[in-house]
């Protein structure tokens, strides 16, 4: 999965997970003071992106996630470091 | 609880508090779906558009009540977040505990919401007012469970000893009827859910709407009843509308089931508008 399809498949699970619209976001927004997504906000789609992408997120793995960006990146790190994962 | 002054007219006057305004809602599970995403006007600056999203349908009653209080008597209660919060909902959480077993038994852990915690668990319709209201007091959740009016009256009414605190906004919530829901999940009645607001205080003030009382009972005569008639929610809630609509004082009194005797009386507010129920 690209990066691009990526970020538009986590987008919409944002947008599912708040009923806000994220259309035109950046990546360097920050997801708690910027998108206004609390803890138990990422833990719910943390879960969510376990399913849909195939992956298992561990809690550690997001001590470095502060932005849309990093979130993007920790994510696509996952992908790719799990060849045998499927999109569902 | 050890008090000194617990056996003494002392204690009467500790266990005492002004109202300084009350408010109370009850809507049908429909109406409560269609408030999940509007955020009160008073709440803090930031709040999310999705704060109610998973919230439990007692946390959207209680800011419901807390509104139609805040909307007549918000301009005289001054510093809002020095207020603590006190909430006593009722069986909080059965609803959302259906589905959550019924996903659990499917699928495990991981098909749980996470929301299941911090949205219906005891302190999360505190929780919940504190956040909105950007409340620095305490905040906690009492009772749970059918003697959770007396509970929460008790909080009320002894919370304030030693504390910095002088106010408190009290919340009662609870359902009535109870919801009856099939293995599938759909309701087989109509529950309404039913709250209300107090605002309490230690201080007098001049726009005083009502006061509450508590008369602990005399050492060796307190005992626990299983028996005793209990006032519920939905009968202060009636009470409230009836004084609000015949704009008639209210005097509510009953013993809890451990002895005491609780005193709740109620004054119009000025003006006050009609609410459709």
């Amino acid at each position: 999965m690209d990066r691009a399809t990526l970020r538009a498949t986590l987008l919409d699970l944002m947008q599912q997970e708040t009923w806000e619209s994220f259309e035109g976001v950046s990546d360097d927004v920050n997801l708690r003071t910027g998108l206004k997504l609390d803890s138990v906000d990422l833990l719910s789609m943390a879960l969510h992106a376990e399913r849909k992408l195939g992956i298992s997120i561990q809690s550690q793995d997001f001590a470095n996630v502060n932005t849309l960006g990093d979130l993007l990146d920790m994510l696509g790190a996952k992908l790719a470091s799990q060849p045998q994962a499927r999109a569902a | 609880m050890t008090n000194p002054h617990i056996h003494s007219k002392a204690a009467d006057k500790l266990c005492a508090v002004h109202l300084r305004g009350w408010g109370y809602a009850r809507l049908t599970m429909a109406e409560i779906t269609g408030l999940r995403r509007r955020i009160p006007t008073w709440a803090v600056p930031g709040t999310p558009g999705h704060f109610f999203k998973y919230a439990d349908e007692q946390t959207i009653l209680a800011v419901q009540a807390l509104d139609h209080l805040l909307e007549r008597q918000g301009e005289e209660l001054g510093d809002r977040s020095r207020f603590a919060v006190i909430t006593a909902p009722q069986f909080l959480g059965r609803i959302a505990g259906v589905s959550t077993f019924g996903r659990f038994q499917r699928g495990g852990a991981p098909s749980v919401s996470p929301h299941i915690i911090p949205q219906h668990s005891l302190h999360s319709v505190s929780g919940a007012i504190s956040v909105l209201l950007g409340c620095r007091g305490p905040n906690v959740g009492v009772g749970g469970g059918p003697g959770t009016l007396d509970n929460a009256l008790l909080t009320a009414t002894t919370l304030f000893a030693g504390s910095e605190t002088t106010s408190a906004w009290l919340i009662c919530t609870g359902w009535d009827p109870e919801p009856l829901i099939d293995p599938a999940g759909n309701f087989t009645n109509e529950p309404i859910c039913q709250a209300f607001a107090l605002a309490v205080s230690v201080q007098a003030a001049a726009t005083e709407r009502g006061t509450l009382q508590l008369h602990l009972p005399d050492r060796g005569k307190a005992c626990v009843s299983a028996t005793t008639p209990a006032m519920t929610i939905a009968q202060v809630v009636a009470e409230l509308q009836t004084v609000e609509s015949r704009q008639v004082p209210a005097s509510l009194r009953w013993q809890t089931n451990w002895g005491a005797t609780v005193d709740l009386k109620i004054a119009p507010h000025v003006a006050a508008r009609l609410q459709a129920a």
